[in-house]
This record gives structure tokens, C-alpha cells and sequence, in this order.
């Protein structure tokens, strides 16, 4: 679904958005000033290796933590600086799919809690009209209604992540954040949850931020995709774009790096050296450049800014 | 419950064969059998494991255990639990220059910081002092796979080696499986669910579903031909990095539970071209192309 972003206002917009934590005497630089903005109706892809920063982010954004600087406007309203209960009201219309559907779903709840349990704290429907509201969510991510009384260890893998998923859709909300929805199913189960999550999109008119590894999982959903590495953005645009175009350096080796399942095709890998260094101590000037094949000496000065390089196309190198 | 049914396939000399499938597949069950460590429950009913011409299955425990790491070796899905958390990673890998090579304590210790070093290990002298939880996953991997080397197995088995590390690490990890197999003339089965490894990397392909295998070919002939509907279905469902999904022909109302309690062929339930005696008789293997073999009622 191509979107026409020049027209109309963010939904989101995440401004110079930090988060730290503290270990000890050390202080771990989990996401360091991350800015950008999200469509009605897109559906961007957050993608990097562990440890990038790429859940932490969305959960700074949704305050399920608090950002340590930053701002995030959602709809106008800046929510780092909302109270207790003014985020509250606020919730129904920001949600999220959490990557492990046995620790994020309560084993003592049955799926017919688990779902209800939103929609009468936001106040959503009258007693009579819960049931339907349930029907209508289980078959908006194709469960028999005869899951409603099952118990998370009754279900399998799949079904509890659409179980996750049914939770999310279940009060309307405007934004989903999606964390790895797609990890820790079978290749044939995957393709359905990414085609139900599109079909979904489409239906209810979500705006998504799809948090993955799996890039090709982010291939087939995503309009936009960004790129994370060490808390920081280094390259976001048109997914087709990125995927066939990458400009840098890092884009270039994880794209590289993921195998084709086509004996056919054959291409260059480009493999990095070593491993990303520790966030406890972030690497003065380009967060890449101690592992970047084409580093320069004024790499390891300055941190280079992100740059619009046409058409959307934004990557924070230099050599651009 | 039998979990495999009549599981056949071949692993010639040198070569890297892959063995694919879902989650309940039978794919670590079937290596497992092939070690001799099948768990408490389970027990071989029938068949044979042949290894160099002799019958793994007809051998004693004792027997198992020279053939067991000298022959066969295996790298196992999680690093950090097949290595022993509260001994030096150096040590671990001297410990097994010592038991198959019979060095002594010095010659292993430095054979070890010299497998390490060919593992790709950056400072390997500071490194092999090191316990498993003060490296990361990946060099925990490198540093299974020099165990490995350090044994120089005719048969090396890797069970999902790259699960739980990111791409970038991955393509490390099996560049290095290639090296090494290059290196040693090993035979390696890939375990694996990743259909874009298998095409990278291996010369034969064996697909097994619900314990059953259902084609066997080579890497080119199986994604080229794929015959069996299982096999089918798994190469449409596959997300491609390089090209954009058509996610048009998806059927939403897959079952997702896979049942072993079938005479025939397993895939029955959810197969499109599903025959009356598919729920009674297992097929018979057909070799449908030069080395592409199936197991399916439509091709006989």
C-alpha cells in the first residue's frame, strides 16, 4: 500500500529519543538519540541485530519505560510528559504485540480474559455487547471461537501469538507496535501471521511499527523500513529501496548476510569483522566504524548526522 | 507413539547434506538416534543405522563410545548448555586434544589456543582463559566447532548450529562449517529450518515432515522440481529478502498440529492432492529424477 506522507500530519513523531539504564557504576547506551516520524496508515519496520536497540525503543515510545530524554508526540500530544492516568486514557490507542507469547500472555488466563480484560478497562463496550466484541476479534485473526475458553498452554505456538495479536486489535487502537511477532514460529505458520497482520492493516487501517530481525518478514509488510545499529538509525527509506539499494555500509552486509532460498541465485557476502562493540562504551565518531570495510580517518571524529539523499532515501554515512 | 517412520537417506563421503523441517519434524530425533542418545523414552524399534559399513545400532555402548566424537561428532542447537559453564573454554577444548589425540597437559593447552586462533577467535591466548558466559554466543559456537575439528570426525552432525544468533554472525558461523569441512574432508548434516541455508549450503536436501521423510534430491533439482506437495508448500511459504512476497495465494485456514498417529502418510490431513490410500498406505520411496527420491501415492 504506497502512502502519500507529504499530505498529511504524523500520527507519531519521536524526537532525539534516549534511554539508558544504569548497571553499577556503568551505564548502558540502549537507544542515543533517535528521531523520526510515523504515517497514518504505514507500516515501518524497525530492524537491526540484538542488542541494537530496536525494542527499547518501541517501549520508550509506548512508555512501557520511561525515556531517559526525548520527546514522543503521538497524535499532538507529547506522552513523555503525560500523568499516570492521562497516559492510561491514552493506551487503548497505542498497543503491543510482545515477541514471546508464553511470558506475555498470563497462564491463569483464559483467552476469553485475556481479551476481555482490556476492553472493559477502557470502558469500551456494555456487558451484553462483550461477546461480540471477542467473536469479532477471534475472527479477525481466524480463532474458533471455542479458543475463548482455552488456556494459553492449550494452544499452540502460532495460536498464542494471534491470541497476542487479538489482544493488541481489541480495543481499536490507532498505533501497534509489533515486537518480533513472527520469531518464534515455523516458516509455514510465519507467513500466515504476516499475511493476517496485513490483512489486518488494511481492514482496520493500523499504523504499525514492525520490530524484526526477519528481514525478509519485513520485506513483504512493511511500506518504510529503518535500520538500527548501536541505538542509533543509520539508514531508513522506501523498503524496495533499502532492499535493493542499500547505501550503507552496515544495511549492505546484514542484507548480505541472510540466505536466499534459491540455489540459483549466487552473490557477493559481505562479512563483517567481529562483533558490535558494547554499549556500556560507545565508539567516538560513526557508531559502524570499527567494523565499517570502507572507514575513513574522520569516521572515528564526528557521528555523522542522517541525510535525506533523495526521495525519502535517509542514511547517516558521510561518503553520501 | 512412533515418531519416525522408516526415516531413509543417504551421506556420502565429503559432502554437506541438509535435513529440513518444521518444529516436531523429527529432525534432532533422528540425529539423536544416530549418536545413540536417544532419550529415556525413546528406543530404536527397528531399521539401521549403517556407518562406515557397520551397524551403529548392532554396536555395544562401549563401541558407541569410540565411534562417538573420534567419528561422529555433533554441535548441538544451544552453545552456552553443551559447553561446561565452570571450566575455561581453552581448557575445554585442550580436554579433547587430550582424550583423542592423547597430548599432555602443555601440548593440548597449546593446541587449543592454536584451534582457537583457526576458529576465527580474536586473541585466542586471552580468550581461551575465558568461561563460556564471558563470551558471546557466537564465539561460544566457534569455540564447539574447534572441539569439533579437534576430534577430525568422518561425520559431523550440526543441529540448528546458528539458532539464536543474528544473520550477521550466522553467515560467520557457516562460512567457517565450509572452511572446516574443506579442511578435513568431513561429511556434515545440517540440521536446519532455513530453506535459504540449505540452498547456500548444502549439495543434497532430505525433507522430513511428522517424522516421516518425504523427498530427498539434490539442492538444485529440489528447488528447481519439488515434487512431494509437502515440499511444495514448504518452498511457496518461504519469505525471499531479495524479492517482494506475492502474499496473495496464502491460505489462511492452515492447521498448524501435526499428527503421528497415521498408517499412511502424515501429511494427509492438510496435503491438496490428498488420495483415499494415503490414510492407509505409507508410500513407497520412487525416484522420480536421477538422486531426487519421493515419497508419495501420486508419483507411484
Amino acid at each position: 500500500m504506497p502512502m502519500d506522507t507529504t499530505a498529511q500530519e504524523p500520527l507519531l513523531r519521536i524526537e532525539e529519543l534516549v534511554k539508558t539504564f544504569h548497571d553499577g557504576p556503568l551505564t548502558v547506551h540502549a537507544v542515543n538519540g533517535v528521531s523520526f516520524e510515523v504515517f497514518p496508515g504505514e507500516a515501518v519496520g524497525l530492524v537491526g541485530e540484538s542488542g541494537c536497540g530496536k525494542t527499547t525503543a518501541a517501549r520508550a515510545i509506548l512508555r512501557l519505560t520511561d525515556p531517559t530524554s526525548g520527546h514522543v508526540y503521538f497524535d499532538g500530544i507529547d506522552l513523555t510528559t503525560l500523568s499516570g492516568s492521562q497516559l492510561r486514557a491514552q493506551r487503548r490507542h497505542l498497543q503491543m504485540v510482545f515477541q514471546d507469547p508464553d511470558t506475555s500472555l498470563n497462564p491463569r488466563f483464559s483467552v476469553r480474559r485475556t481479551l476481555a480484560e482490556p476492553v472493559q478497562l477502557h470502558k469500551l463496550v456494555d456487558k451484553e455487547n462483550l461477546q461480540e466484541r471477542l467473536l469479532e476479534a477471534m475472527s479477525r485473526v481466524n480463532l474458533d471461537p471455542v479458543f475463548l475458553g482455552r488456556y494459553p498452554h492449550q494452544l499452540s505456538e502460532g495460536q498464542r501469538q494471534r491470541v497476542g495479536v487479538a489482544r493488541a486489535i481489541i480495543t481499536e487502537p490507532k498505533f501497534v507496535a509489533l515486537d518480533e511477532p513472527t520469531s518464534s514460529l515455523d516458516m509455514s505458520v510465519r507467513i500466515h501471521m504476516i499475511a493476517l497482520l496485513q490483512r489486518l492493516q488494511e481492514e482496520l487501517g493500523m499504523t504499525y511499527i514492525f520490530i524484526s530481525h526477519d528481514l525478509s518478514a519485513v520485506r513483504a509488510l512493511c511500506n518504510r523500513v529503518m535500520v538500527m545499529y548501536l541505538g542509533t538509525i543509520v539508514e531508513s527509506g522506501p523498503t524496495d529501496e533499502i532492499f535493493d539499494t542499500p547505501l550503507h555500509e552496515y544495511t549492505k552486509a546484514l542484507l548480505s548476510a541472510i540466505p536466499i532460498p534459491d540455489p540459483r541465485v549466487t552473490r557477493r557476502r559481505i562479512l563483517l569483522k567481529g562483533e558490535p562493540p558494547s554499549l556500556f562504551q560507545l565508539p567516538p565518531g560513526c557508531v559502524f566504524h570499527e567494523r565499517c570495510p570502507t572507514a575513513r580517518p574522520e569516521c572515528r571524529q564526528t557521528r555523522p548526522r542522517l541525510r535525506d539523499v533523495g526521495s525519502g532515501h535517509l542514511v547517516a554515512c558521510d561518503r553520501y | 507413539m512412533l515418531i519416525l517412520d522408516k526415516v531413509t537417506f543417504d551421506v556420502f563421503g565429503q559432502e554437506i547434506v541438509g535435513l529440513v523441517g518444521e518444529s516436531g519434524s523429527g529432525k534432532t530425533m533422528t540425529s539423536l538416534a544416530v549418536m545413540g542418545f536417544l532419550p529415556p523414552a525413546g528406543r530404536v524399534e527397528g531399521g539401521e543405522i549403517i556407518f562406515k559399513g557397520s551397524d551403529l545400532l548392532d554396536g555395544t555402548e562401549k563401541q558407541m563410545g569410540e565411534i562417538r566424537g573420534r567419528q561422529i561428532a555433533m554441535i548441538f542447537q544451544s552453545t552456552r548448555s553443551a559447553l561446561n559453564p565452570l571450566m575455561r573454554v581453552g581448557d575445554q577444548v585442550a580436554r579433547v586434544y587430550g582424550i583423542q589425540r592423547g597430548l599432555g597437559p602443555g601440548q593440548a593447552k597449546a593446541e587449543a589456543v592454536k584451534a582457537l586462533s583457526r576458529m576465527g577467535i580474536p586473541d585466542p591466548e586471552r580468550r581461551a582463559k575465558a568461561y563460556p558466559h564471558q563470551l558471546s554466543r557466537g564465539m561460544c559456537q566457534r569455540v564447539l566447532i574447534a572441539m569439533m575439528v579437534a576430534c577430525e570426525p568422518d561425520l559431523l552432525i550440526a543441529d540448528e548450529p546458528t539458532t539464536g544468533l543474528d544473520v550477521t554472525i550466522q553467515a560467520q558461523i557457516f562460512e567457517l562449517i565450509q572452511e572446516v569441512q574443506q579442511a578435513t574432508d568431513a561429511s556434515i548434516l545440517l540440521i536446519t529450518h532455513d530453506l535459504g541455508v540449505v540452498a547456500e549450503t548444502c549439495e543434497r536436501v532430505v525433507v522430513i515432515y511428522a517424522g516421516q521423510v518425504m523427498e530427498t534430491a539434490g539442492v538444485d533439482s529440489l528447488f528447481a522440481n519439488p515434487v512431494h506437495p509437502y515440499t511444495r508448500r514448504l518452498l511457496h511459504s518461504v519469505l525471499r529478502v531479495d524479492k517482494k512476497a506475492d502474499m496473495v495465494e496464502v491460505d489462511a485456514g492452515f492447521s498448524e498440529e501435526v499428527t503421528y498417529a497415521i498408517r499412511g502418510c502424515r501429511f494427509a490431513s492438510r496435503c491438496p492432492r490428498v488420495l483415499p490410500r494415503c490414510w492407509e498406505e505409507h508410500p513407497v520411496r520412487v525416484e522420480v529424477e536421477l538422486d531426487h527420491w519421493v515419497r508419495c501415492h501420486n508419483f507411484e
